[in-house]
């Protein structure tokens, strides 16, 4: 053994976050204004040109300053599937698991085995001969 | 002698992501999954292990065939 490294993914580049999305069975457009539908809010909020969109008033926008997409939803008409968190957490898995899968393939690596384990964490191992 | 890298990874439900690196001997190690931690985010741990402080090894064995005449 080498090294242990912890990682706390955020989310940086679009094609693994598109990907990720997709893999959950989300249809997704890109460069989407979003509709405030929620009468309360409508009035109070600017118009939020989402760079992913999953629906109408749910997306993904680059931040700037943290270099990272943030999601952009309204907590009072949420209809997905899942509670916020539960989601972002889905949508945050999945982009680890397709940042190493095309990231190790540039490098050489091929996968040896992936598993969903009992608590829903995901085993991937990749090895390369050198 | 061809050597095999294995890097083993957990991706946890809330998309943390444990990284362990065998069969990579010294820096070479971290400079091997400098890449994959860069797009992923921010290391917030990491453990050296016994490997890493060893160089390379050098393999003074060789396989020798001898041919009679």
């Amino acid at each position: 053994m080498s090294h242990f490294t912890k990682i706390k993914t955020s989310l940086r580049n679009k094609v693994e976050l598109l990907e990720a999305l997709q893999l959950l069975q989300y249809d997704v457009e890109v460069d989407k204004n979003l509709e405030i539908t929620n009468p309360s809010h409508a009035h109070d909020h600017e118009l939020v040109r989402a760079d992913i969109a999953l629906k109408n008033d749910i997306g993904f926008r680059w931040n700037e300053e943290e270099e990272c997409y943030d999601l952009y939803a309204d907590h009072q008409t949420w209809d997905l599937d899942v509670p916020v968190k539960r989601f972002v957490e889905k949508v945050t898995q999945q982009y680890s698991r397709m940042t190493i899968h095309n990231t190790v393939k540039e490098m050489g690596f091929a996968v040896e085995d992936e598993w969903e384990m009992d608590d829903n964490s995901i085993e991937l191992t990749v090895t390369r001969w050198v | 002698m061809p050597r095999k890298e294995t890097i083993k990874f957990t991706i946890r439900q809330d998309g943390t992501v444990d990284e362990t690196v065998e069969g990579v001997y010294g820096d070479a190690c971290l400079n091997l999954t400098e890449k994959i931690e860069e797009k992923l985010g921010v290391v917030s741990y990491r453990e050296p292990t016994a490997e890493q402080f060893q160089v390379v090894p050098i393999d003074l064995e060789q396989n020798v065939t001898f041919h009679q005449d």
